[in-house]
C-alpha cells in the first residue's frame, strides 16, 4: 500500500495506532517484566525464610546422620529440602520430592561462596526456584537446597499477560475508532476549505474560504489563503480594468479614422479636403502611436527586466532642456513656463526616465490649465534629496481623487481630455518613472486654484 | 687486605642483589595499617566514646540509649558499651552505634558481645564498610535463634549472606570475629571459623560500629579493628 496515496485523515490514524500500539506494547513489557522480578522476589524471600525455619530443625545423630522429623511438623510436608555434603552426597531429601526428578547437580566452590537463587525445571517439566546456601550446623558443614514452584508466579504472569492480551486489542480497536474520529473533526475545516477554493474561479474571486477559529494553524492557513485571493482579485480587477480601458482608448482613434475614411470614399472630394482628411488620419495615426509606445512602456515596467541606466547628470540642465521641449506646447495655449533655479544639483539618475516624468507632468499641466497662464518648476534641494515642483493654474484636485489621477487611464474630466490628446496614461507612467529610481512623487493643491506635483529625487 | 676484601665482597653483594632485582623483604611487607582499640575502660560511664554516632536503620521512635556502663564481668577490665534502653518499640528497627571516621576496607574487626535481654530479638554483632545508617554489612551472633550470620543491609533492607547454627547462652562473653578481603568475607566465633562468603555489594571502604536489632539489650568490650 503506497501511503502517500491514502487520505491524511487515514495517514494519522495508522501513525497514530501505530504509536500508540508500539507504546502499549513496551508498557506491557516493562509491566510484565516488573511484575515478574517482583514475584520472584517474593518467592527468593519465601525461600529464605524456609531456610531459616529448616536451619533450626535439622537434627545430627550420634551418628553423624541427618535426623528430621517430618511427621511433627508439617512444614517439611509442604516443602521441598535436600541436604548434601559439600561435596554433594545427598543427606535428606523431603517426602515432596517423592517421585520428582530433578536434574543432576554437582556443587561448584564459586556457588557455595554465598546463597545462590537459581530456576531450574524438572525433567517432567515443572518449573522450580531453588535457593543453594552453605550451612554450618553445629559445627558441620551442609549444603542445603530448598525449593518452591514457580507454578504460581507463572500462572499470575499467564493471568496478567492474558488480561493484556484482551485489553491490548481492545484499547487499540477503540483507540483507533477515536483517532479517526477526532482526525475527521480536526480535518473537517479543510474539507470545507477544499470545497470552497474548488468552487472559486476568475468569475468569483469574491468568495472566501471558511475561518472557524482564526487562531489556530487551520484558521491561520485560511486567512492567508483568503489575502492571497484578496491580492489576486485587486490584480484581477486592475488588469480587466486595464484591459477595458485599453481597449476603449484604443478604439476611439481607430473608430475616427475609420470614419474620416468613410467619409472621405462617400463622394469625391477637393484635393484640399482630402488633405486634411489625411491629416485628421495622420493626427488620430499619432495618438495611437503614443497610446501603443505609453502601454508598451508600462509593460517594460511591469515585467520587472527594466535595467536603469544610471549616470551623473545636472538636474538644472536637464529641467532647462525638458522645458524646452514642451514649450511650443504650452505656447500654443499661450502659457508661460517659469522656471526658477535654484541650486544645480548633481545627481545620479536615469536622464530619459527622468525627462519623461517632467515631459508629462508638464504636458499634464499646460492640458489643464487655462489659456494665458503660468506654470511653474521650481528645484530646490534638502539634506536628503532634489524637489522638483511643477505648480499648473488648473482645477485643484480634489482629496480624495488624489490618488486615483495617477493609476491607469484615469481621467478627472475624460471627454476633455481625450480632446486633448491625453492616453490618460502619463500620471502614470511619471510616478513608475520616478519611483523606479527609489523617488516619490506628491501632489498638493491649492484653495481655489493650482495644483504643484513635487518630485522628490533622493540623493544617493 | 681484611677492609679490602669486606669492601670488595660488599660492592660484589650489592651488584648481584641490583642485577637479579630483589627486594628487602621487610619493606615488601610494609603496607599501611590502621588500628581502632576500644575497651572503653577511660570514656566516662554514661557517655559513648568521643567521635561515635548513635544512628537507627528504619528508625521508627526515638533512638536507642547507648552509654558506658560498669559491669564486674568486663572483659578488659570494668566497663563496657551497652545498648541499655532501645525506647522505641520496633522490631524492624537497627540500632546502631558506630564510629563513622574511620575507615574501613579490608581487615579484621573483632569484639567480645555479651547478650542480657530481649524478647523479640537477642544479641548483636559489627557492622563495616558503613556509607551510612542504611548500607552496610553485618555479622551478628541471635542467641535466641542460636545462629551466627553474615547480612548486608541496602537502603535498610536486610539480605543474608551466610548463617551458622551453633549454641551460645545468653548472658556469657563471648567473641565475634570477622575478616574481610576484597569480597571474602570470613565470621569467627570465639575464634573458630564457621562462615566464609564472597559478596561485593559495598566495595569501597565505609565506617564501622556495633549493632543491635529490635528490643535487644546487648554489652560490647574489646571492640578491635584493623584496617589495612
Amino acid at each position: 500500500m503506497n501511503l502517500r496515496r491514502t487520505n491524511v485523515r487515514f495517514r494519522l490514524t495508522l501513525w497514530y495506532s501505530i504509536t500508540l500500539f508500539i507504546i502499549l506494547l513496551l508498557y506491557a513489557g516493562i509491566t510484565i517484566l516488573l511484575t515478574y522480578l517482583n514475584l520472584r522476589n517474593n518467592l527468593d524471600r519465601q525461600l529464605e525464610k524456609d531456610y531459616e525455619v529448616i536451619e533450626e530443625m535439622i537434627e545430627i545423630r550420634p551418628d553423624n546422620t541427618i535426623g528430621m522429623d517430618e511427621d511433627d511438623d508439617s512444614f517439611l510436608q509442604e516443602r521441598w529440602v535436600e541436604i548434601r555434603t559439600p561435596s554433594g552426597k545427598l543427606l535428606y531429601n523431603s517426602r515432596p520430592f517423592t517421585g520428582q526428578d530433578l536434574p543432576e547437580w554437582t556443587p561448584t566452590e564459586n556457588m557455595l561462596m554465598k546463597m545462590t537463587f537459581t530456576s531450574l525445571t524438572t525433567k517432567s517439566h515443572l518449573r522450580l526456584r531453588s535457593l543453594i546456601a552453605k550451612t554450618n550446623i553445629d559445627g558441620h558443614t551442609f549444603i542445603l537446597r530448598l525449593f518452591r514452584p514457580e507454578g504460581p508466579l507463572f500462572k499470575e504472569i499467564n493471568g496478567y499477560l492474558l488480561l493484556l492480551g484482551v485489553a491490548l486489542p481492545l484499547a487499540l480497536i477503540i483507540s483507533a475508532f477515536g483517532g479517526y474520529w477526532l482526525a475527521g473533526r480536526l480535518l473537517s475545516p479543510v474539507h470545507k476549505m477544499t470545497e470552497t477554493a474548488r468552487q472559486i474561479g476568475a468569475n468569483n474571486l469574491t468568495e472566501r474560504l471558511p475561518v472557524d477559529n482564526p487562531s489556530d494553524e487551520l484558521g491561520r492557513l485560511a486567512v492567508t489563503f483568503n489575502d492571497l485571493l484578496e491580492r489576486i482579485n485587486e490584480s484581477f480587477e486592475r488588469l480587466k480594468q486595464f484591459t477595458y480601458d485599453a481597449a476603449h482608448e484604443l478604439r476611439t482613434p481607430l473608430t475616427a479614422i475609420r470614419s474620416t475614411g468613410e467619409v472621405a470614399l462617400q463622394k469625391p472630394q477637393e484635393a484640399e479636403t482630402y488633405r486634411e482628411i489625411i491629416g485628421s488620419i495622420l493626427e488620430e495615426n499619432n495618438r495611437l502611436t503614443n497610446l501603443v509606445n505609453s502601454l508598451l512602456l508600462l509593460s517594460r515596467a511591469d515585467s520587472d527586466k527594466f535595467i536603469l541606466n544610471r549616470e551623473n547628470a545636472d538636474l538644472t540642465e536637464l529641467t532647462a532642456q525638458t522645458i524646452e521641449l514642451i514649450q511650443p506646447l504650452a505656447e500654443e495655449k499661450k502659457q508661460t513656463i517659469l522656471f526658477k533655479k535654484g541650486l544645480s544639483p548633481i545627481l545620479s539618475t536615469d536622464k530619459t526616465l527622468f525627462r519623461q516624468a517632467l515631459l508629462n507632468l508638464l504636458d499634464n499641466a499646460i492640458k489643464y490649465s487655462p489659456e494665458n497662464t503660468c506654470i511653474t518648476v521650481e528645484l530646490n534641494k534638502t539634506g536628503t534629496e532634489v524637489l522638483i515642483r511643477v505648480t499648473d493654474q488648473g482645477d485643484p484636485v480634489p482629496d480624495e481623487l488624489q490618488k486615483k489621477i495617477f493609476e491607469r487611464f484615469y481621467r478627472l474630466d475624460k471627454s476633455r481630455s481625450r480632446k486633448s490628446g491625453g492616453t490618460g496614461l502619463g500620471l502614470s507612467i511619471a510616478k513608475w518613472a520616478v519611483e523606479v529610481q527609489g523617488g516619490k512623487i506628491t501632489l498638493t493643491t491649492g484653495n481655489l486654484r493650482g495644483n504643484t506635483f513635487i518630485i522628490h529625487m533622493p540623493i544617493t | 687486605m681484611n677492609t679490602k676484601m669486606y669492601l670488595s665482597g660488599l660492592i660484589a653483594a650489592l651488584m648481584i642483589f641490583a642485577l637479579t632485582g630483589m627486594k628487602f623483604p621487610d619493606a615488601a611487607k610494609q603496607q599501611n595499617t590502621k588500628e581502632l582499640n576500644m575497651n572503653f575502660e577511660s570514656v566516662p560511664v554514661g557517655k559513648i566514646p568521643t567521635g561515635w554516632k548513635v544512628e537507627a536503620t528504619n528508625q521508627r521512635g526515638p533512638l536507642a540509649t547507648w552509654q558506658v556502663t560498669e559491669d564486674k564481668t568486663a572483659p578488659s577490665g570494668r566497663k563496657v558499651l551497652s545498648l541499655t534502653k532501645t525506647n522505641h518499640t520496633s522490631g524492624s528497627t537497627f540500632n546502631l552505634c558506630r564510629a563513622p571516621q574511620f575507615s574501613f576496607l579490608n581487615g579484621e574487626i573483632s569484639v567480645m558481645v555479651k547478650a542480657n535481654k530481649g524478647m523479640e530479638d537477642q544479641g548483636g554483632g559489627v557492622i563495616w564498610r558503613a556509607k551510612d545508617k542504611s548500607n552496610y554489612f553485618i555479622a551478628r551472633y541471635n542467641p535466641l535463634e542460636n545462629n551466627f550470620r553474615i547480612y548486608y543491609v541496602k537502603e535498610g533492607a536486610r539480605t543474608m549472606l551466610a548463617s551458622a547454627r551453633i549454641a551460645i547462652p545468653a548472658h556469657q562473653w563471648f567473641e565475634l570475629k570477622i575478616t574481610m578481603n576484597g569480597d571474602i568475607i570470613k565470621g569467627y566465633l570465639n575464634g573458630k571459623k564457621l562462615l566464609e562468603v564472597k559478596d561485593d555489594t559495598f566495595k569501597d571502604a565505609g565506617g564501622v560500629g556495633l549493632w543491635v536489632k529490635a528490643d535487644g539489650k546487648t554489652s560490647f568490650d574489646n571492640f578491635h579493628v584493623v584496617a589495612q
